[in-house]
C-alpha cells in the first residue's frame, strides 16, 4: 500500500472489485495497483478468481462492484436492476481495450487470418494507423518474439509455442500500455512452454508493465516484481518474490508453492 | 435420336439461360440478406425476434414452394387493396413475384445455414477482437462473417444449386426461363424426351459450373485448412 | 322351343363372329380430359369430372359400347401423353388444328365455337369494334385479315393471356405477334385471375369457354368482346384426339358422333353446357 504515495498515477487501479457469476461470488473485493513498470504475478489454484481479475480489468468480465482505472481513466459502469455491472459508454470501453494487450490461454489467433495479418489487423482496422508502418513494426515484433519466417503462415500451421508467441506479437503490435497475460503457457506442451516465457522475460527486462496470471513459480519468483496470491475470491497475500517465496505469512501459499 | 431437333432445341432454350441465371442469382443475393437477418434474429437473444425468424423458417421450409409461388402470385392478387397497395407495381409483375417467392423460400433455409456457421465460430476468436478494442460491429464484419462464410460456404453451395433448379417453377406463373420455354416448345412439337433431355442438360451444365466456382472459391478462402506443403518435414521433426 | 334354341343359336353365332370380327379391338378405354376447362370439362367440387366433353363422353362410349374410363390430364402435356400410351383418347376441348394433326388423328369435330377476347369491362377495350361479328379463316381470310387490322390499333402495347398451346396462342402468333405482348399461362382459369388482378388487358379464348368464364361471381367485371374467329389454323372444332394407328376407334367415334348430331345430344348437351347451339355444320 505504500505505493499509494507514489506521485505517477499508477498503470492501473483496481478498488473494490466484486463479481458474482448466478450465486457464486468469484471475486469479494480486490484492491490492486499496478504501477509502470511492474510485474505483477497473480498466482491461485484453479477457482480462485485470477482468471476473472484479469478479464475484468478489459471488460471481458463486467464488475459487478468496484473501480477500475487505467492510467488514470475511471471506467464508467453502472448497475442494472439486477444487480449485475453494466457498460456504460461501450466506445470508452473499446478505447481502453485497445491501450491493453490481452495474451490468451489458448492463444485465440483468428484461425482465417495469416500471422501477420493477425498482427497489423487491430493497429489498421482500431486505431486507424498507417498500413505500411503498421507492416514494418508487425515484421521487427515477429523478429523479437522469433518466428518472422512463419509471417505468412496460418495458425493451424504453427505450434503451440509458435501461436502463443504470434499472440504477444498481436498484443504488442496495439502498443499497449500494460500487457494482461491469462495463463499463456497452460495449453502448451511442457517442451514449448520454455519459448513463451524467453519472449515474456525479455518484455520484463524492456521494463513493460505486465499483469500475468500463472502456474509458473519460475517466472513468477525470478521475473516479477511483485507476487499476489488470491484465494477464493480475495487476496491472501502479496509481497516481493523474495518474500513470498521465502517468507509467506499464508499457510495455503506456503502449501501452494510446494505442491 | 434426330440430332438437327435436338440442336434446334438446344438453340432456342439457350436463350432463356439468361433469365434462368437472373432469377437464381437475384433471388439468392437478395435471399442472403434476409437469411442473414433473420440468423440474427435467431441468435439475438430478444425472444420476439427468435419466434418471429423461427415462425418464418417454419412456414417457408414448410410449404412447397410451388405453393408459395402461386399464392403470391394469384393469392396476393385477389385481394383489391394488394392491386391499389403501392407495392402491386412489384406484385404485379411476374418476374418480381418469382423473384420474391424464390428469395422468401431460400432464406428460410439459408437462414439455418448461416445461423449454423455463425454458431461455429470459436469464441476465443470473438474474444480476441474484443480484447483488441474492436467495436462489436466490427468484430462481426471482420472475424465472425469471415468464419461463418467459410464454414457455411458448402452447405451454401447446395442451396444455389437447389434454387437454380427450383427456377423452374417460375414458368407456372408465365415466365419464360429454360423450362418455360422447353414446355412451350413440348407443346408445339409433342416432343417431350427430346426438349426436356436437352433442358436437362443445360441446367446440369450450369450447376456443374457453379458448383466448380464455389469449389474455387472454398479453396481460395481456406488456405488455413489445408496443411502448408512446406511446414510437413518441420511437424514431422515435432512428433519425434 | 326350337324357335328359341334357333334365336339362342343365331345370336351366339352372331356374337362370335362379332367377337371375331372386332378382335383387335378395344373394348375397354381410358379418355383423357383437362378437369380445369369449363364448359367443356370441369372438375366438381367432390373431385368428379364434368362438362360438356365428360357428358358427350359418356354419350358416345355408350353408342360404342365401350367401358370408358375418364381421367383428368394437364392440358400441355396430353399429346405426348396420348402417343406415349397414357389414355386412348383426349376429349378436352381440343381443336384440331393442322399442327396437331401432324402428330395425332381427330375424330370428325364435335362442337365449334370460335376464339373469341374477354376484357375487364371498366377496360379502355371494352368497346372493342367488331362485336359478335365471326370471321372463318377457311372461307373468309381476307375478312379475318381486315377485322385484324382494325384491332391492331387499339391492342398496340397490350398485353394478352392466353392457354400455353392453345389455338388462341396461335391466333396471336398468328395475326397480333408485333403488335401484342403474349402472356401464356397452363390454364385458362389463371389467366381470367390475372385479367381480374390487370396484369393483363385482355385474353383470348374459345367462345364457348369464355361464355361460361363470364358467368363465373369472382369474373363478375370480366365481358366478352370484339369478333370471333374460327376455321382454317384454328382448326374445325373440338374433336377427340385418337393415335394414329387406332383408325378402328376413330372409325366408332366418327359414327358416335354423327349419332349424337343426328339424335340432337349434341344440340341438346351444348344448350345444357354453353346456352346455344356449337353444333358443327
Amino acid at each position: 500500500m505504500t505505493a499509494m504515495t507514489s506521485t505517477t498515477t499508477p498503470a492501473i487501479e483496481v478498488r473494490g472489485l466484486r463479481k458474482s457469476f448466478g450465486p457464486v461470488e468469484v471475486l469479494k473485493g480486490i484492491d490492486l495497483t499496478a504501477h509502470e513498470g511492474e510485474v505483477i504475478s497473480i498466482l491461485g489454484s484453479s477457482g480462485s478468481g485470477k482468471s476473472t481479475m484479469l478479464r475484468c480489468i478489459n471488460m471481458l468480465e463486467t464488475p459487478d462492484a468496484g473501480d477500475i482505472s487505467v492510467a488514470g481513466e475511471k471506467i464508467s459502469l453502472k448497475r442494472d436492476a439486477k444487480g449485475y455491472g453494466r457498460i456504460v459508454d461501450r466506445r470508452q470501453v473499446e478505447r481502453i481495450r485497445s491501450e491493453l494487450g490481452m495474451v490468451f490461454q489458448s492463444f485465440n489467433l483468428w484461425s482465417h487470418k495469416t500471422v501477420i495479418e493477425n498482427i497489423i489487423e487491430a493497429p489498421i482496422h482500431v486505431q486507424k494507423r498507417p498500413k505500411a508502418d503498421v507492416i514494418a513494426e508487425a515484421e521487427a515484433l515477429l523478429e523479437k518474439v522469433g518466428i518472422a519466417d512463419k509471417r505468412n503462415h496460418y495458425p493451424s500451421h504453427l505450434s503451440g509455442g509458435q501461436q502463443q508467441r504470434a499472440a504477444i506479437a498481436r498484443a504488442l503490435a496495439m502498443r499497449p500500455k500494460v500487457m494482461l497475460f491469462d495463463e499463456p503457457t497452460s495449453a502448451l506442451d511442457p517442451e514449448l512452454v520454455g519459448e513463451v516465457l524467453r519472449v515474456m522475460r525479455s518484455l520484463a527486462d524492456e521494463g513493460r508493465t505486465m499483469l500475468v496470471v500463472t502456474h509458473e513459480m519460475g517466472f513468477a519468483r525470478d521475473v516479477s516484481s511483485r507476487v499476489i496470491f488470491l484465494h477464493q475470491g480475495a487476496i491472501e497475500e502479496q509481497g516481493s518474490p523474495e518474500e513470498m517465496f521465502t517468507n509467506a505469512q499464508s499457510e495455503r501459499f506456503r502449501k501452494f508453492i510446494s505442491a | 435420336m434426330d440430332f438437327v431437333f435436338l440442336y434446334e432445341t438446344f438453340v432456342t432454350l439457350i436463350s432463356a439461360i439468361p433469365t434462368t441465371l437472373q432469377l437464381a442469382a437475384t433471388s439468392v443475393a437478395m435471399g442472403t440478406v434476409l437469411a442473414l437477418g433473420l440468423a440474427l434474429c435467431r441468435l439475438s437473444g430478444i425472444a420476439p425476434l427468435d419466434w418471429f425468424a423461427r415462425a418464418y423458417i417454419f412456414v417457408f421450409r414448410g410449404t412447397p414452394l410451388l405453393v408459395q409461388i402461386f399464392l403470391i402470385y394469384y393469392g396476393l392478387s385477389q385481394f383489391r387493396g394488394v392491386r391499389r397497395s403501392m407495392f402491386w407495381f412489384i406484385l404485379r409483375d411476374p418476374y418480381w413475384c418469382a423473384i420474391i417467392a424464390l428469395m422468401l423460400c431460400t432464406a428460410a433455409y439459408s437462414a439455418e445455414i448461416i445461423r449454423g456457421g455463425l454458431l461455429s465460430v470459436p469464441h476465443g476468436q470473438v474474444e480476441a477482437g474484443r480484447a483488441c478494442g474492436m467495436s462489436r460491429f466490427l468484430v462481426f464484419r471482420r472475424i465472425v462473417m469471415p468464419l461463418a462464410i467459410r464454414q457455411s460456404l458448402p452447405a451454401y453451395s447446395n442451396e444455389i444449386i437447389s434454387m437454380v433448379k427450383a427456377t423452374s417453377l417460375a414458368s407456372i406463373i408465365t415466365i419464360m426461363e429454360v423450362t418455360g420455354v422447353a414446355a412451350k416448345l413440348i407443346s408445339e412439337t409433342y416432343r417431350a424426351i427430346e426438349v426436356f433431355i436437352v433442358a436437362g442438360a443445360i441446367y446440369l451444365a450450369i450447376n456443374f459450373v457453379l458448383a466448380r466456382i464455389v469449389v474455387l472459391i472454398e479453396y481460395r478462402l481456406s488456405p488455413h485448412l489445408r496443411q502448408a506443403p512446406s511446414l510437413q518435414p518441420v511437424a514431422a521433426g515435432e512428433m519425434k | 322351343m326350337t324357335i328359341i334354341k334357333t334365336l339362342a343359336a343365331g345370336v351366339f353365332a352372331a356374337m362370335t363372329l362379332a367377337t371375331g370380327a372386332f378382335a383387335q379391338e378395344k373394348t375397354e378405354i381410358t379418355i383423357a380430359t383437362e378437369g380445369a376447362f369449363p364448359p367443356y370439362n370441369l372438375t366438381r367440387p367432390d373431385g368428379t369430372l364434368d362438362g360438356y366433353d365428360v357428358e358427350l363422353a359418356h354419350y358416345l362410349c355408350d353408342h360404342m359400347k365401350i367401358k370408358c374410363t375418364i381421367v383428368a390430364q394437364a392440358f400441355d402435356g396430353m399429346i405426348p401423353a396420348l402417343n406415349a400410351g397414357k389414355f386412348d383418347a383426349i376429349m378436352a376441348g381440343m381443336s384440331a388444328t393442322e399442327k396437331r394433326k401432324e402428330v395425332i388423328d381427330f375424330s370428325i369435330s364435335y362442337g365449334t365455337t370460335g376464339q373469341a377476347f374477354a376484357v375487364l369491362k371498366d377496360s379502355d377495350l371494352s368497346n372493342m369494334p367488331l362485336k359478335d361479328a365471326i370471321y372463318s379463316l377457311s372461307t373468309n381470310e381476307e375478312g379475318a385479315r381486315k377485322a385484324i387490322e382494325e384491332l391492331k390499333p387499339l391492342l398496340k402495347g397490350k398485353i394478352v393471356g392466353v392457354q400455353t398451346a392453345s389455338i388462341g396462342s396461335r391466333l396471336i402468333d398468328e395475326y397480333l405477334k408485333d403488335t401484342v405482348e403474349k402472356r401464356e399461362y397452363k390454364t385458362t382459369e389463371q389467366h381470367d385471375l390475372d385479367l381480374i388482378a390487370g396484369r393483363v388487358d385482355i385474353i383470348t379464348a374459345s367462345m364457348g369457354y369464355l361464355t361460361t368464364a363470364i358467368q363465373k361471381p369472382t369474373n363478375s367485371e370480366m365481358e366478352i368482346v370484339g369478333p370471333r374467329f374460327q376455321g382454317g389454323f384454328l382448326g374445325a372444332g373440338s374433336s377427340v384426339g385418337l393415335r394414329k394407328s387406332d383408325t378402328a376407334l376413330k372409325a366408332k367415334f366418327d359414327e358416335a358422333i354423327n349419332a349424337a348430331k343426328a339424335d340432337g345430344t349434341l344440340k341438346t348437351l351444348s344448350m345444357k353446357w354453353f346456352g346455344f347451339d356449337v353444333t358443327p355444320q
